[in-house]
Protein backbone atom coordinates (compact mmCIF):
# COMPACT_ATOMS: atom_id res chain seq x y z
CA UNK A 1 0.00 0.00 0.00
CA UNK A 2 1.73 3.42 -1.02
CA UNK A 3 1.44 6.56 1.07
CA UNK A 4 0.57 9.85 -0.05
CA UNK A 5 4.26 10.34 0.83
CA UNK A 6 5.68 7.97 -1.11
CA UNK A 7 3.42 8.70 -4.50
CA UNK A 8 4.14 12.54 -3.67
CA UNK A 9 7.63 11.76 -3.80
CA UNK A 10 7.61 10.08 -7.33
CA UNK A 11 6.23 13.51 -8.13
CA UNK A 12 8.58 15.66 -6.62
CA UNK A 13 6.57 17.06 -4.42
CA UNK A 14 5.76 16.08 -0.37
CA UNK A 15 3.39 17.25 2.10
CA UNK A 16 4.18 19.77 5.06
CA UNK A 17 2.03 18.71 7.80
CA UNK A 18 4.45 19.41 10.44
CA UNK A 19 4.99 22.31 12.64
CA UNK A 20 8.21 24.31 13.85
CA UNK A 21 7.08 22.05 16.99
CA UNK A 22 7.04 18.71 15.08
CA UNK A 23 10.17 19.51 13.51
CA UNK A 24 11.80 19.83 16.68
CA UNK A 25 10.35 17.17 18.83
CA UNK A 26 12.97 14.84 19.84
CA UNK A 27 13.13 11.49 21.57
CA UNK A 28 12.67 11.86 24.92
CA UNK A 29 16.11 11.76 27.08
CA UNK A 30 16.46 11.04 30.44
CA UNK A 31 16.09 13.96 32.09
CA UNK A 32 12.64 14.79 29.85
CA UNK A 33 11.16 10.73 30.80
CA UNK A 34 11.65 11.66 34.82
CA UNK A 35 9.93 15.31 33.58
CA UNK A 36 6.94 13.22 32.21
CA UNK A 37 6.99 10.86 35.49
CA UNK A 38 6.55 14.25 37.74
CA UNK A 39 3.50 15.02 35.70
CA UNK A 40 2.24 11.67 35.83
CA UNK A 41 2.52 12.52 40.07
CA UNK A 42 0.74 15.80 38.97
CA UNK A 43 -2.00 14.19 37.47
CA UNK A 44 -2.40 11.37 39.88
CA UNK A 45 -2.90 14.04 42.42
CA UNK A 46 -5.20 16.18 40.68
CA UNK A 47 -7.72 12.80 39.99
CA UNK A 48 -7.39 12.40 43.30
CA UNK A 49 -8.56 16.03 43.96
CA UNK A 50 -11.46 14.98 42.36
CA UNK A 51 -12.69 12.37 44.31
CA UNK A 52 -16.03 12.53 45.88
CA UNK A 53 -14.95 13.70 49.67
CA UNK A 54 -12.92 16.33 48.29
CA UNK A 55 -16.14 17.86 47.71
CA UNK A 56 -17.95 17.88 50.93
CA UNK A 57 -17.28 20.55 54.14
CA UNK A 58 -15.14 17.70 55.34
CA UNK A 59 -12.59 18.44 53.32
CA UNK A 60 -11.71 21.84 54.64
CA UNK A 61 -13.33 21.11 58.29
CA UNK A 62 -11.15 17.71 58.99
CA UNK A 63 -8.47 17.18 56.69
CA UNK A 64 -7.13 20.93 56.26
CA UNK A 65 -7.72 21.79 59.89
CA UNK A 66 -6.60 18.82 61.20
CA UNK A 67 -3.06 20.38 59.70
CA UNK A 68 -3.47 23.12 62.19
CA UNK A 69 -2.96 20.58 65.11
CA UNK A 70 0.44 21.01 66.80
CA UNK A 71 1.77 23.79 65.03
CA UNK A 72 2.92 27.11 66.21
CA UNK A 73 -0.32 29.54 66.43
CA UNK A 74 0.64 32.06 63.71
CA UNK A 75 0.81 28.85 61.23
CA UNK A 76 -2.66 27.15 62.69
CA UNK A 77 -4.23 30.54 62.61
CA UNK A 78 -3.86 30.86 59.13
CA UNK A 79 -4.36 27.01 58.36
CA UNK A 80 -7.91 26.88 60.23
CA UNK A 81 -9.28 30.34 57.95
CA UNK A 82 -8.12 28.28 54.88
CA UNK A 83 -9.85 25.67 56.16
CA UNK A 84 -12.57 27.35 56.96
CA UNK A 85 -13.05 29.37 53.64
CA UNK A 86 -12.68 26.22 51.91
CA UNK A 87 -15.45 24.38 53.63
CA UNK A 88 -17.49 27.13 52.65
CA UNK A 89 -17.21 26.99 49.21
CA UNK A 90 -16.21 23.28 48.92
CA UNK A 91 -17.63 22.28 45.54
CA UNK A 92 -15.79 25.75 43.77
CA UNK A 93 -12.50 25.77 45.70
CA UNK A 94 -11.77 21.99 45.44
CA UNK A 95 -12.45 22.47 41.80
CA UNK A 96 -10.08 24.72 41.28
CA UNK A 97 -7.70 23.05 43.40
CA UNK A 98 -7.86 19.96 40.74
CA UNK A 99 -7.58 22.28 37.54
CA UNK A 100 -4.47 24.05 38.64
CA UNK A 101 -2.99 20.50 39.68
CA UNK A 102 -4.57 19.29 35.93
CA UNK A 103 -3.31 22.52 34.35
CA UNK A 104 0.36 21.85 35.60
CA UNK A 105 0.67 17.94 35.01
CA UNK A 106 -0.61 18.62 31.39
CA UNK A 107 2.03 21.82 31.19
CA UNK A 108 4.54 19.76 32.18
CA UNK A 109 3.76 17.02 29.20
CA UNK A 110 3.73 19.41 26.64
CA UNK A 111 6.90 20.64 25.78
CA UNK A 112 6.04 24.05 24.58
CA UNK A 113 4.83 25.34 28.52
CA UNK A 114 7.17 23.17 30.60
CA UNK A 115 9.23 25.95 31.98
CA UNK A 116 5.44 27.83 32.66
CA UNK A 117 4.49 24.68 34.50
CA UNK A 118 7.59 24.06 36.22
CA UNK A 119 7.48 27.43 37.83
CA UNK A 120 3.99 27.17 38.43
CA UNK A 121 4.23 23.90 39.90
CA UNK A 122 6.61 25.06 42.70
CA UNK A 123 4.21 28.06 43.55
CA UNK A 124 1.40 25.92 43.74
CA UNK A 125 3.94 23.27 45.97
CA UNK A 126 4.75 26.33 48.28
CA UNK A 127 1.17 27.21 48.69
CA UNK A 128 0.19 24.08 49.17
CA UNK A 129 2.82 22.95 51.94
CA UNK A 130 2.30 26.20 53.65
CA UNK A 131 -1.97 25.81 54.04
CA UNK A 132 -2.52 22.05 52.92
CA UNK A 133 -0.07 20.47 54.78
CA UNK A 134 0.91 23.02 57.50
CA UNK A 135 4.69 23.04 56.32
CA UNK A 136 4.74 19.05 56.62
CA UNK A 137 4.12 19.39 60.41
CA UNK A 138 7.99 20.22 60.48
CA UNK A 139 7.04 22.83 63.34
CA UNK A 140 5.11 20.68 65.19
CA UNK A 141 6.38 18.28 67.34
CA UNK A 142 7.67 14.86 66.38
CA UNK A 143 6.99 14.92 62.70
CA UNK A 144 7.98 11.20 61.30
CA UNK A 145 9.57 10.38 57.62
CA UNK A 146 7.99 7.57 57.50
CA UNK A 147 4.32 9.06 57.38
CA UNK A 148 5.86 12.06 55.06
CA UNK A 149 7.57 14.57 56.38
CA UNK A 150 8.42 16.76 55.06
CA UNK A 151 5.64 16.64 53.29
CA UNK A 152 5.24 15.46 49.88
CA UNK A 153 4.33 18.25 48.00
CA UNK A 154 7.56 19.67 48.37
CA UNK A 155 9.23 17.16 47.04
CA UNK A 156 7.42 18.32 43.76
CA UNK A 157 8.86 21.73 44.18
CA UNK A 158 12.04 20.38 44.91
CA UNK A 159 12.13 18.47 41.91
CA UNK A 160 10.26 21.13 39.72
CA UNK A 161 13.84 22.72 40.48
CA UNK A 162 16.62 19.66 39.74
CA UNK A 163 14.61 18.51 36.82
CA UNK A 164 14.42 22.27 35.21
CA UNK A 165 15.19 22.23 31.32
CA UNK A 166 18.88 24.11 31.52
CA UNK A 167 21.85 23.24 31.50
CA UNK A 168 24.56 25.18 33.70
CA UNK A 169 26.59 26.83 32.04
CA UNK A 170 30.00 27.03 34.39
CA UNK A 171 30.80 23.25 33.60
CA UNK A 172 31.94 21.94 30.63
CA UNK A 173 32.16 18.38 31.53
CA UNK A 174 28.86 16.28 30.92
CA UNK A 175 26.90 16.47 34.58
CA UNK A 176 27.38 13.18 36.95
CA UNK A 177 23.62 13.07 37.15
CA UNK A 178 20.32 14.17 36.05
CA UNK A 179 19.63 16.91 39.31
CA UNK A 180 22.77 18.35 38.51
CA UNK A 181 22.40 19.16 34.90
CA UNK A 182 20.14 23.10 36.26
CA UNK A 183 21.91 24.12 38.65
CA UNK A 184 25.27 22.27 39.02
CA UNK A 185 26.41 19.08 41.04
CA UNK A 186 27.20 20.96 44.29
CA UNK A 187 23.63 22.53 45.26
CA UNK A 188 22.24 19.62 43.80
CA UNK A 189 24.31 17.45 46.25
CA UNK A 190 23.90 19.76 48.96
CA UNK A 191 19.86 19.54 48.51
CA UNK A 192 20.08 15.94 48.56
CA UNK A 193 22.09 15.89 51.74
CA UNK A 194 19.88 18.33 53.69
CA UNK A 195 16.70 16.32 52.67
CA UNK A 196 17.86 13.09 54.17
CA UNK A 197 19.66 14.21 56.58
CA UNK A 198 16.73 16.09 57.90
CA UNK A 199 14.62 12.38 57.91
CA UNK A 200 17.63 11.12 59.58
CA UNK A 201 16.90 13.87 62.31
CA UNK A 202 13.18 13.66 62.73
CA UNK A 203 13.70 9.64 63.03
CA UNK A 204 14.93 10.23 66.32
CA UNK A 205 13.26 13.47 67.15
CA UNK A 206 10.43 13.31 69.88
CA UNK A 207 8.02 11.01 69.83
CA UNK A 208 9.85 8.81 66.81
CA UNK A 209 12.39 7.46 69.39
CA UNK A 210 10.40 6.14 72.04
CA UNK A 211 9.59 2.75 72.59
CA UNK A 212 5.62 2.65 71.29
CA UNK A 213 6.41 5.44 69.15
CA UNK A 214 6.30 3.42 65.89
CA UNK A 215 3.93 0.85 66.82
CA UNK A 216 1.11 3.33 67.41
CA UNK A 217 2.35 5.13 64.36
CA UNK A 218 1.67 2.03 62.05
CA UNK A 219 -1.01 0.72 64.49
CA UNK A 220 -3.44 3.99 63.69
CA UNK A 221 -2.54 3.72 60.17
CA UNK A 222 -4.00 0.40 59.96
CA UNK A 223 -7.56 1.60 60.23
CA UNK A 224 -9.68 2.05 57.11
CA UNK A 225 -7.56 0.33 54.70
CA UNK A 226 -7.76 -2.70 52.62
CA UNK A 227 -7.32 -6.08 54.70
CA UNK A 228 -4.50 -7.14 53.21
CA UNK A 229 -2.80 -3.74 53.75
CA UNK A 230 -4.23 -3.61 57.36
CA UNK A 231 -2.59 -7.48 58.37
CA UNK A 232 0.41 -6.35 57.26
CA UNK A 233 0.61 -2.94 59.18
CA UNK A 234 -0.37 -5.14 61.93
CA UNK A 235 1.81 -7.71 61.68
CA UNK A 236 4.97 -5.01 61.18
CA UNK A 237 3.23 -2.93 64.47
CA UNK A 238 4.00 -6.20 66.38
CA UNK A 239 7.54 -6.53 65.19
CA UNK A 240 8.09 -2.78 66.03
CA UNK A 241 6.21 -2.96 69.24
CA UNK A 242 8.67 -1.96 72.74
CA UNK A 243 11.58 -1.39 69.56
CA UNK A 244 10.89 2.01 68.89
CA UNK A 245 14.19 3.36 69.65
CA UNK A 246 16.19 0.31 68.18
CA UNK A 247 14.52 1.01 64.87
CA UNK A 248 14.45 4.67 64.87
CA UNK A 249 18.05 4.83 65.36
CA UNK A 250 18.53 1.92 62.49
CA UNK A 251 16.42 4.11 60.52
CA UNK A 252 18.35 7.62 61.24
CA UNK A 253 21.50 5.38 60.07
CA UNK A 254 20.62 4.42 56.73
CA UNK A 255 18.93 8.27 56.47
CA UNK A 256 22.02 9.04 57.00
CA UNK A 257 23.92 7.12 54.72
CA UNK A 258 21.70 7.97 52.10
CA UNK A 259 22.43 11.60 52.74
CA UNK A 260 26.01 11.38 52.49
CA UNK A 261 25.35 8.86 49.32
CA UNK A 262 25.85 11.06 46.31
CA UNK A 263 29.14 12.39 47.82
CA UNK A 264 30.87 9.01 47.21
CA UNK A 265 32.45 7.01 44.12
CA UNK A 266 30.17 6.07 41.73
CA UNK A 267 29.64 2.34 42.31
CA UNK A 268 29.02 3.49 46.23
CA UNK A 269 26.30 6.34 44.86
CA UNK A 270 24.53 3.80 42.94
CA UNK A 271 24.65 1.87 45.79
CA UNK A 272 23.13 3.87 47.82
CA UNK A 273 20.47 4.89 45.38
CA UNK A 274 19.12 1.59 45.22
CA UNK A 275 19.26 1.07 49.57
CA UNK A 276 17.26 4.36 49.13
CA UNK A 277 14.50 3.59 46.65
CA UNK A 278 14.45 0.29 48.59
CA UNK A 279 13.75 1.77 51.53
CA UNK A 280 11.49 4.72 50.26
CA UNK A 281 9.38 1.36 48.64
CA UNK A 282 9.09 0.25 52.22
CA UNK A 283 7.88 3.11 53.47
CA UNK A 284 5.15 3.48 51.21
CA UNK A 285 3.71 0.55 51.98
CA UNK A 286 3.98 0.58 55.48
CA UNK A 287 4.30 3.81 56.85
CA UNK A 288 2.39 5.75 54.17
CA UNK A 289 -0.08 3.00 53.19
CA UNK A 290 0.05 4.12 49.25
CA UNK A 291 -0.41 8.14 50.72
CA UNK A 292 -3.69 6.55 51.87
CA UNK A 293 -5.27 6.55 48.10
CA UNK A 294 -7.56 3.34 49.70
CA UNK A 295 -9.26 5.46 52.05
CA UNK A 296 -11.05 7.54 49.50
CA UNK A 297 -9.29 10.56 51.17
CA UNK A 298 -5.98 10.82 50.03
CA UNK A 299 -4.85 13.77 48.03
CA UNK A 300 -1.64 12.09 46.73
CA UNK A 301 0.52 9.44 46.71
CA UNK A 302 2.39 10.51 49.81
CA UNK A 303 6.50 11.47 49.59
CA UNK A 304 7.77 7.91 48.97
CA UNK A 305 7.06 7.56 45.37
CA UNK A 306 8.26 11.52 44.79
CA UNK A 307 11.47 10.30 46.80
CA UNK A 308 11.83 7.19 44.16
CA UNK A 309 11.57 10.26 41.55
CA UNK A 310 14.57 11.95 43.52
CA UNK A 311 16.70 9.21 43.82
CA UNK A 312 16.58 8.59 39.94
CA UNK A 313 17.60 11.82 39.30
CA UNK A 314 20.80 11.47 41.50
CA UNK A 315 21.73 8.03 39.67
CA UNK A 316 25.16 8.44 38.63
CA UNK A 317 25.87 8.55 34.63
CA UNK A 318 29.29 8.48 34.39
CA UNK A 319 31.01 8.71 30.96
CA UNK A 320 27.78 9.56 28.58
CA UNK A 321 26.66 13.13 28.45
CA UNK A 322 23.22 14.19 30.07
CA UNK A 323 23.49 17.30 28.33
CA UNK A 324 22.39 17.36 24.89
CA UNK A 325 19.19 14.94 24.35
CA UNK A 326 19.29 13.06 21.40
CA UNK A 327 17.76 14.25 18.14
CA UNK A 328 15.11 12.03 17.18
CA UNK A 329 14.96 11.05 13.42
CA UNK A 330 12.33 13.41 12.30
CA UNK A 331 9.75 10.26 11.76
CA UNK A 332 9.53 7.91 14.78
CA UNK A 333 7.39 5.36 15.55
CA UNK A 334 3.80 6.10 17.61
CA UNK A 335 3.02 4.20 20.45
CA UNK A 336 -0.92 4.87 20.04
CA UNK B 1 -21.12 10.01 48.82
CA UNK B 2 -21.90 10.42 45.56
CA UNK B 3 -19.83 12.14 42.95
CA UNK B 4 -20.60 15.56 41.98
CA UNK B 5 -22.97 15.52 39.12
CA UNK B 6 -21.48 18.01 36.85
CA UNK B 7 -17.91 16.19 36.94
CA UNK B 8 -19.26 12.48 36.10
CA UNK B 9 -22.22 14.12 33.08
CA UNK B 10 -19.01 16.23 31.81
CA UNK B 11 -17.23 12.90 31.46
CA UNK B 12 -20.18 11.18 30.36
CA UNK B 13 -20.72 13.75 27.54
CA UNK B 14 -16.66 13.43 26.50
CA UNK B 15 -17.32 9.59 26.60
CA UNK B 16 -20.14 9.61 24.25
CA UNK B 17 -18.67 12.68 21.98
CA UNK B 18 -15.00 10.00 21.74
CA UNK B 19 -17.37 7.30 20.64
CA UNK B 20 -19.50 9.07 17.56
CA UNK B 21 -16.21 10.44 17.16
CA UNK B 22 -14.20 6.93 16.56
CA UNK B 23 -17.33 5.02 14.74
CA UNK B 24 -17.29 8.81 12.47
CA UNK B 25 -13.99 7.48 11.81
CA UNK B 26 -14.28 3.89 10.87
CA UNK B 27 -16.89 4.94 8.67
CA UNK B 28 -15.06 7.81 6.81
CA UNK B 29 -11.53 5.46 6.72
CA UNK B 30 -13.67 3.15 4.97
CA UNK B 31 -15.73 5.38 2.16
CA UNK B 32 -12.74 7.31 1.92
CA UNK B 33 -10.55 4.22 1.80
CA UNK B 34 -8.48 5.38 4.19
CA UNK B 35 -5.80 3.07 6.11
CA UNK B 36 -6.84 3.42 9.79
CA UNK B 37 -6.23 1.95 13.07
CA UNK B 38 -9.47 -0.19 13.17
CA UNK B 39 -8.86 -2.52 15.87
CA UNK B 40 -7.93 0.85 18.35
CA UNK B 41 -10.98 2.69 17.27
CA UNK B 42 -13.32 -0.36 17.93
CA UNK B 43 -11.92 -0.36 21.40
CA UNK B 44 -12.27 3.37 21.62
CA UNK B 45 -15.78 2.76 20.71
CA UNK B 46 -16.64 0.36 23.14
CA UNK B 47 -14.43 1.51 26.22
CA UNK B 48 -16.37 5.31 25.56
CA UNK B 49 -19.75 3.64 25.40
CA UNK B 50 -19.33 1.69 28.55
CA UNK B 51 -17.33 3.95 30.11
CA UNK B 52 -20.66 6.57 29.17
CA UNK B 53 -22.84 3.81 30.68
CA UNK B 54 -21.00 3.19 33.78
CA UNK B 55 -20.81 6.79 34.79
CA UNK B 56 -24.68 8.00 33.91
CA UNK B 57 -27.43 5.82 36.02
CA UNK B 58 -29.53 6.87 33.32
CA UNK B 59 -27.68 5.17 30.09
CA UNK B 60 -28.32 2.32 29.45
CA UNK B 61 -25.71 0.02 27.12
CA UNK B 62 -25.03 -3.31 26.94
CA UNK B 63 -27.14 -6.56 29.37
CA UNK B 64 -25.39 -7.15 32.58
CA UNK B 65 -22.26 -9.65 31.35
CA UNK B 66 -22.20 -8.50 27.71
CA UNK B 67 -19.64 -5.91 28.44
CA UNK B 68 -17.29 -8.71 29.95
CA UNK B 69 -17.32 -10.65 27.09
CA UNK B 70 -16.64 -7.47 24.97
CA UNK B 71 -13.88 -6.61 26.97
CA UNK B 72 -12.48 -10.01 27.37
CA UNK B 73 -12.20 -10.35 23.48
CA UNK B 74 -10.47 -6.77 23.24
CA UNK B 75 -7.81 -8.09 25.81
CA UNK B 76 -7.33 -11.32 23.61
CA UNK B 77 -7.29 -9.73 20.75
CA UNK B 78 -4.23 -7.26 21.59
CA UNK B 79 -2.57 -9.62 23.43
CA UNK B 80 -2.39 -12.00 20.72
CA UNK B 81 -1.34 -9.04 18.50
CA UNK B 82 1.25 -8.33 21.38
CA UNK B 83 2.72 -11.77 21.30
CA UNK B 84 2.55 -11.73 17.56
CA UNK B 85 4.63 -8.62 17.48
CA UNK B 86 6.98 -10.11 20.11
CA UNK B 87 7.40 -13.72 17.85
CA UNK B 88 7.88 -12.07 14.66
CA UNK B 89 8.74 -8.06 14.89
CA UNK B 90 6.95 -6.93 11.99
CA UNK B 91 8.97 -4.36 9.36
CA UNK B 92 8.19 -0.78 10.35
CA UNK B 93 5.14 -0.12 7.93
CA UNK B 94 2.52 2.20 7.61
CA UNK B 95 -0.23 0.10 9.20
CA UNK B 96 1.92 -1.68 11.84
CA UNK B 97 1.23 -1.36 15.19
CA UNK B 98 3.36 -1.41 18.08
CA UNK B 99 4.15 -3.41 21.20
CA UNK B 100 3.88 -0.92 23.25
CA UNK B 101 0.91 0.20 22.05
CA UNK B 102 -1.04 -3.03 21.77
CA UNK B 103 -0.10 -3.64 25.42
CA UNK B 104 -1.62 -0.72 25.73
CA UNK B 105 -5.12 -1.11 25.10
CA UNK B 106 -4.73 -4.68 26.51
CA UNK B 107 -4.63 -3.15 29.42
CA UNK B 108 -7.14 -0.46 28.46
CA UNK B 109 -9.55 -3.48 27.73
CA UNK B 110 -8.41 -5.25 31.19
CA UNK B 111 -8.38 -1.99 33.64
CA UNK B 112 -12.43 -2.01 32.24
CA UNK B 113 -13.15 -5.67 32.14
CA UNK B 114 -11.74 -5.62 36.10
CA UNK B 115 -13.62 -2.58 36.49
CA UNK B 116 -16.94 -4.51 35.59
CA UNK B 117 -16.52 -7.16 37.38
CA UNK B 118 -15.74 -5.83 40.23
CA UNK B 119 -18.71 -3.21 40.23
CA UNK B 120 -20.99 -6.49 39.14
CA UNK B 121 -19.65 -8.08 41.72
CA UNK B 122 -19.98 -6.03 44.53
CA UNK B 123 -21.93 -6.56 47.16
CA UNK B 124 -23.43 -2.40 46.78
CA UNK B 125 -27.19 -3.30 46.10
CA UNK B 126 -27.02 -0.96 43.00
CA UNK B 127 -29.67 -0.82 39.98
CA UNK B 128 -26.61 0.10 37.67
CA UNK B 129 -22.69 0.41 37.62
CA UNK B 130 -23.39 4.06 37.55
CA UNK B 131 -24.96 3.43 41.13
CA UNK B 132 -22.14 0.82 42.48
CA UNK B 133 -19.66 3.00 41.41
CA UNK B 134 -20.86 6.03 43.09
CA UNK B 135 -21.42 4.03 46.54
CA UNK B 136 -18.41 2.42 46.18
CA UNK B 137 -16.51 5.55 45.88
CA UNK B 138 -17.50 7.03 48.69
CA UNK B 139 -17.12 4.34 50.96
CA UNK B 140 -14.46 4.26 53.84
CA UNK B 141 -12.15 2.03 52.74
CA UNK B 142 -11.23 0.07 49.05
CA UNK B 143 -14.17 -0.88 47.94
CA UNK B 144 -11.93 -3.11 45.23
CA UNK B 145 -11.06 -6.56 46.14
CA UNK B 146 -7.66 -5.68 44.21
CA UNK B 147 -6.86 -2.55 45.83
CA UNK B 148 -2.82 -2.72 44.59
CA UNK B 149 -4.21 -4.02 41.02
CA UNK B 150 -6.07 -0.91 40.75
CA UNK B 151 -3.37 1.18 41.84
CA UNK B 152 -1.52 0.09 39.08
CA UNK B 153 -3.61 0.44 36.36
CA UNK B 154 -3.57 3.75 37.60
CA UNK B 155 -0.44 4.76 37.02
CA UNK B 156 0.06 3.09 33.79
CA UNK B 157 -3.21 4.50 32.51
CA UNK B 158 -1.78 7.96 33.88
CA UNK B 159 1.35 7.30 32.49
CA UNK B 160 -0.01 6.70 29.11
CA UNK B 161 -1.73 9.72 28.66
CA UNK B 162 0.52 11.72 30.08
CA UNK B 163 3.39 10.32 26.81
CA UNK B 164 1.07 10.61 24.59
CA UNK B 165 0.40 14.34 25.25
CA UNK B 166 4.13 14.78 25.42
CA UNK B 167 3.97 13.33 21.66
CA UNK B 168 1.68 15.03 20.58
CA UNK B 169 3.24 17.65 19.57
CA UNK B 170 4.89 15.45 16.90
CA UNK B 171 1.72 16.16 15.01
CA UNK B 172 1.22 19.75 15.22
CA UNK B 173 0.32 20.92 11.23
CA UNK B 174 1.91 24.31 10.25
CA UNK B 175 -0.24 23.78 6.95
CA UNK B 176 -2.08 21.78 5.24
CA UNK B 177 -1.55 22.94 1.82
CA UNK B 178 1.06 21.14 -0.31
CA UNK B 179 4.14 22.46 -1.11
CA UNK B 180 6.66 21.18 -3.18
CA UNK B 181 10.23 19.77 -2.29
CA UNK B 182 13.44 19.21 -4.19
CA UNK B 183 14.12 16.13 -2.29
CA UNK B 184 12.08 13.04 -2.22
CA UNK B 185 10.42 11.20 1.21
CA UNK B 186 12.65 10.17 3.91
CA UNK B 187 13.18 6.26 3.81
CA UNK B 188 13.78 5.55 6.97
CA UNK B 189 11.14 5.58 9.88
CA UNK B 190 7.44 4.94 10.67
CA UNK B 191 5.95 7.94 12.07
CA UNK B 192 5.60 10.52 9.28
CA UNK B 193 4.19 7.56 7.23
CA UNK B 194 2.07 7.09 9.55
CA UNK B 195 1.22 10.47 10.13
CA UNK B 196 -0.03 10.43 6.45
CA UNK B 197 -1.31 7.02 6.11
CA UNK B 198 -4.60 8.38 7.13
CA UNK B 199 -4.06 11.15 4.54
CA UNK B 200 -3.27 8.08 1.45
CA UNK B 201 -6.10 6.64 -0.56
CA UNK B 202 -5.50 2.76 0.40
CA UNK B 203 -5.09 1.83 -3.58
CA UNK B 204 -3.11 4.52 -4.10
CA UNK B 205 0.09 2.95 -6.12
CA UNK B 206 0.90 5.85 -8.52
CA UNK B 207 1.19 9.84 -8.42
CA UNK B 208 -1.75 10.03 -10.43
CA UNK B 209 -3.83 8.52 -7.27
CA UNK B 210 -3.12 11.23 -5.31
CA UNK B 211 -4.20 13.93 -7.14
CA UNK B 212 -7.43 14.50 -5.90
CA UNK B 213 -8.00 18.08 -4.89
CA UNK B 214 -5.91 18.86 -2.36
CA UNK B 215 -8.39 20.72 -0.29
CA UNK B 216 -10.77 17.76 -0.29
CA UNK B 217 -7.05 15.60 0.91
CA UNK B 218 -6.44 17.82 3.33
CA UNK B 219 -9.99 17.78 4.95
CA UNK B 220 -9.98 13.86 5.07
CA UNK B 221 -6.33 14.28 6.92
CA UNK B 222 -7.80 16.71 9.11
CA UNK B 223 -10.57 14.44 10.17
CA UNK B 224 -8.70 11.49 11.02
CA UNK B 225 -5.40 12.71 12.10
CA UNK B 226 -3.39 10.67 14.26
CA UNK B 227 -3.18 13.61 17.10
CA UNK B 228 -6.88 13.05 17.00
CA UNK B 229 -6.80 9.33 17.79
CA UNK B 230 -4.06 10.44 20.48
CA UNK B 231 -6.72 12.94 22.22
CA UNK B 232 -9.26 10.15 21.92
CA UNK B 233 -6.54 7.92 23.84
CA UNK B 234 -5.34 10.27 26.37
CA UNK B 235 -9.01 11.47 27.19
CA UNK B 236 -10.00 7.86 27.51
CA UNK B 237 -6.96 6.98 29.77
CA UNK B 238 -7.83 10.14 32.37
CA UNK B 239 -11.64 8.82 32.50
CA UNK B 240 -10.84 5.20 33.01
CA UNK B 241 -7.92 6.18 35.82
CA UNK B 242 -10.79 8.22 37.62
CA UNK B 243 -13.38 5.73 37.65
CA UNK B 244 -10.70 3.07 38.56
CA UNK B 245 -9.99 5.73 41.18
CA UNK B 246 -13.80 5.79 42.40
CA UNK B 247 -12.56 2.21 42.56
CA UNK B 248 -9.48 2.34 45.03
Amino acid sequence: MATTSQAMGAMGMTRRPRSALAENWSVPDRRRMLQLTLATAWLLDAVLQFQPYMFTRAFGNRMIAGMAVGNPSGLAHQINWAARTIAHHPAASNTAFGLVQLCIAFGIAWRPTLKLALAGSVVWALAVWWIGEGLGGVLARGPSPLTGAPGAVVLYALLAVLLWPRDSQRRREPAPFIAARPLGAAPARAAWLVLWASLAYWALEGVNRSSEGLHNMITAMAGGQPHWLSSLDTSVARVVAHRGLEFSIALAVVFALIAAGTFFSVTAARVTIVVAVALSVIIWVVGQNFGDVFSGSGTDPNSAPLLILLAAAFWPSPGRAVVAPERAPSFEPVGI
Amino acid sequence: MLQPTWLVDTLAVVMIAISTYCVARLVAARVWGRALHRDINVAHVAMGTAMAGALVAGFRTLPDGAWDLVFGALVLWFGASAARLVVRPAPAAVDTHHLSHNLTHMVMAGAMLYMFMETSSSSVAAATPAAAMSLMGGARGSAASLGGLTLVLVFILFASAVWHFDGLTRYTTARRQLAPVASSVPAHGTGALMATAVAAPAGATTAQDVTMTDAAQAEQAHWLAPRLEMGCHIAMCITMGYMLVLLL
